[in-house]
């Protein structure tokens, strides 16, 4: 198998890691700070790329158009949180699947009577081709670009959690909420402003996601799914579990579809192999998160003490 | 009899208040709210067989008779309000496209419901109530009777991320309707719109309530294959004709054909076909294949291979539903084929289509589609990446026949959209059925003249020719298409003259008993 192919998906699988980190850092700290499972993170995710789709076609700008998505879906979150999420902090767990999935099922038709069922997103034109960044290595500069975006968010973000006090709120209370409350910080406040940071980094992934991937309703449900084994995978309220979780699972997932196919042909014959490979990739992301979840429940690095 | 002159004896309102208030307590010109109610219940009883009335009626009073405690409010019945106007808020609540959540109501459950907030009604209404439905029986009322009206009953996916083929589909199909003046085959027609969800076991429900409560003469709309033959045992275990705007399954083509079964688009396998004799026509030597891990998808690629003569250098079956394609498309450089073949419906295709031009992939490597992946539905969302693309169909929107052109400016003008193969689709059904209706004279109880009368098939098709195999499943061209430049700024599909594949049929007939 040649050096280049296996670079190549190397960044694929870099690349779809770190889009599932942003989803997955704003559904960890969700679940890690607030206790709260929020099944509508996906629908934030299709809202963002929404809003950017159609910004963008309005200022005639990608980048005005990312910068306004995130802009305006992390208002978006933070309003939804105040109104409606806060009466489910109370509740068990089970009552905010319902109410979120509810939410998923409100924000895909309102999505679709506000903008109709898709919209146009092209990624601007200085990055539409290729790059050559080796002999013989071709990647499309535009997931160079989601790469580098990715990669800053994740710096970012760990300066955030470990460097500002606003992080070391979070921190204190995803390890231990009630205690965090006991020493006095304004919860609601935090809490407002961990989903508006959740809001934004979805908004973030949707915007840049779009111009890949269809800007469909119900966009949010498929990659949401990953996003949760993420931070199953990776420990809940660990923002270091979601991205090691997250660039795992890319792999994982890239390296199902690819090698594990060339390596089944070798060894079986060819319709076994045809049958078994798609079959195995599928499913490859969720055998390792069994396993993880046998060796350390808690996940890779888990928050809570 | 005030009933008689209130209302038509076949209609029974569902609400058994509204019902007494308008027909057996009031005479219908002092009370116009009433007759009102009456009148709007009326045009709802399509929704309601009398025999439900009847047991409505009949459990009502074997409640008052036992009194239980109340059942819990069911979230999901949000129309039975249980207040005396209730009535008419039902009525106003259903539109005439009846969500699902509505045709899911228990009426057991919703009778509970209403009684546990009504006040407790008293022995004398349900004497009433009873006597009503018995007249009702007596004069022996059966609902509209066949041969004045045509029914239609129409599921399919009206939601979800696929809806937007279903939702052309039954635009094509009311727009036949609309330009008939309302009628199909000189009756007038109605056509029963409900939304299956993308979900087999809901599209099984929708057929059973048309068939059942609302006694359709044909069924027809369901998009997807899986959906289809979920609910289609429903459609001819009952003899209810089926037929079918788009699924084509090889299954129903072959060791499953049945009379009552009618294909008006294409085999499953057809474009395919058309595409692998394309890549021959462009002495294509090597070419990769894609598409998703199901029956569908290994049904697609297998009718690829059986037209193509050259070499198939890779083949990959993709998880349904996958988003993003860089691992595939990595492998596609690595094989570096000269063209690349794929079945992706729906999202999964403008995805990869994105992807594909992204990855620089279309300079060298041709993409062959076929025709759904490279429709309007796809062109929007893809947008410019698309110019130049290849694809086969058996319609184009640009087909010169006289019935294609009305079709695409009445289309235009009506929904302010170019027309995808699936509304030509939907649209051919409506004119299907019309010329059947018209070839029995109306007659539509007798079933053989009606499956003769499609069978034959007289009607001016926007495709051009169009005949029935003896399997039920269409002979007829399919051509090439690409996407160019409409004029107006935007790309529409351009057929080439030559169909790429003339009078073709599918390869199962031989195993279908129908001769």
């Amino acid at each position: 198998m040649p050096g280049v192919l296996i670079l190549e998906q190397a960044l694929n699988g870099l690349q779809f890691g770190l889009m599932l980190f942003l989803l997955a850092a704003g559904l960890t700290l969700v679940f890690g700070v607030m206790d709260m499972i929020n099944l509508a993170h996906g629908s934030l995710y299709m809202v963002g790329a929404f809003v950017a789709a159609w910004l963008g076609a309005l200022t005639g700008s990608f980048v005005l158009g990312v910068l306004g998505a995130v802009a305006l879906t992390a208002v978006f979150g933070m309003v939804l949180e105040a109104g409606l999420l806060r009466t489910l902090y109370a509740r068990d767990h089970l009552s905010q699947v319902l109410a979120t999935f509810a939410l998923i099922l409100i924000l895909n038709d309102g999505t679709k009577m506000v903008f109709g069922n898709d919209l146009p997103l092209s990624a601007p034109a200085a990055l539409a081709g290729p790059v050559e960044l080796l002999p013989g290595l071709i990647y499309p500069a535009y997931r160079l670009l989601i790469i580098g975006v990715g990669l800053a968010l994740a710096v970012l973000l760990w300066l955030l959690v470990q460097k500002t006090r606003m992080g070391a709120l979070v921190r204190a209370g995803a390890s231990n909420r009630e205690m965090a409350t006991a020493m006095g910080t304004n919860i609601p406040r935090l809490f407002t402003a961990v989903f508006g940071i959740g809001a934004a980094l979805c908004a973030v992934a949707g915007a840049l996601l779009g111009p890949l991937l269809a800007v469909q309703v119900g966009m949010g449900e498929n990659i949401l799914i990953l996003a949760f084994v993420v931070i199953v995978i990776g420990g809940i309220g660990s923002i270091r579990g979601a991205l090691v979780g997250a660039i795992l699972v890319g792999c994982i997932d890239t390296l199902g579809r690819t090698f594990l196919q060339h390596a089944l042909r070798e060894l079986l014959p060819p319709q076994w192999a045809s049958a078994a490979g798609p079959a195995i990739a599928s499913i490859a992301v969720y055998v390792f998160m069994a396993v993880v979840l046998a060796i350390k429940p808690q996940g890779l690095f888990p928050a809570r003490g | 009899m005030p009933v008689a002159r209130a209302m038509p004896l076949h209609t029974l309102p569902i609400h058994r208040s509204a019902r007494l208030r308008a027909s057996a307590l009031t005479p219908a010109s002092t009370r116009p709210s009433a007759l009102a109610a009456a009148m709007q219940l009326a045009q709802l009883a399509q929704l309601l067989d009398f025999r439900h009335g009847v047991l409505l009626v009949m459990r009502r009073h074997r409640r008052d008779a036992h009194p239980h405690s109340p059942a819990p409010c069911d979230a999901l019945h949000p129309v039975v309000t249980g207040d005396s106007r209730a009535g008419t808020d039902f009525a106003r609540q259903i539109p005439t496209i009846a969500p699902p959540v509505i045709d899911a109501v228990d009426y057991a459950a919703s009778d509970r419901k209403v009684r546990t907030m009504q006040q407790r009604s008293t022995p004398r209404f349900t004497a009433l109530g009873l006597a009503l439905s018995t007249a009702a029986l007596a004069f022996g009322a059966t609902g509209a009777s066949a041969a004045d009206k045509v029914k239609v009953g129409f599921v399919s996916t009206l939601s979800g991320p696929s809806s937007a083929l279903g939702v052309d589909i039954r635009d094509g199909f009311l727009l036949a309707v609309k330009m008939n003046g309302g009628k199909l085959g000189g009756l007038p027609a109605e056509v029963i719109v409900s939304d299956d969800q993308f979900k087999p076991d809901v599209a099984k429900q929708q057929f059973e309530k048309d068939i059942k409560r609302d006694k359709v003469d044909f069924m027809t709309g369901v998009v997807f294959s899986n959906i289809m033959l979920a609910a289609l045992p429903e459609a001819l275990d009952s003899k209810t004709i089926y037929i079918s705007p788009n699924a084509a399954p090889s299954s129903m083509a072959g060791k499953d054909c049945n009379p009552l079964f009618f294909a008006v688009a294409w085999p499953n396998d057809a474009y395919h076909e058309a595409a692998g004799q394309y890549a021959n026509t462009r002495n294509l030597k090597s070419v990769y294949l894609v598409a998703p891990n199901y029956q569908a998808g290994k049904d697609s690629l297998a009718g690829f291979k059986r037209m193509f003569k050259g070499q198939v250098v890779g083949e990959n079956y993709t998880k349904l539903g996958q988003l993003d394609y860089a691992a595939e498309l990595a492998e596609i450089r690595a094989a570096k084929p000269q063209a690349v073949y794929i079945f992706l419906p729906g999202g999964m295709g403008i995805n990869f289509i994105k992807q594909y031009v992204g990855a620089g992939l279309g300079k060298d490597t041709t993409l062959l589609l076929p025709g759904f992946s490279a429709d309007q539905d796809v062109i929007g969302p893809v947008g410019g990446a698309m110019a130049g693309l290849f694809n086969t169909a058996h319609w184009s929107p640009d087909f010169t026949n006289a019935a294609n052109v009305k079709f695409v400016a009445e289309f235009e003008k009506e929904y302010k959209r170019v027309p995808t193969l699936y509304a030509s689709q939907g649209y051919d059904t409506a004119l299907l059925i019309g010329a059947a209706v018209r070839d029995v004279k109306g007659k539509l109880d007798d079933q053989p003249a009606v499956l003769k009368a499609l069978k034959a098939a007289k009607f001016d098709s926007v495709r051009g020719a169009f005949k029935f195999n003896t399997n039920n499943y269409p002979i007829q061209n399919y051509y090439v298409r690409t996407i160019g430049n409409d004029g107006k700024g935007g790309l529409i599909n351009k057929s080439f003259n030559e169909p790429i594949l003339k009078n073709h049929g599918d390869a199962y007939v031989q195993a279908c008993a129908m001769k």
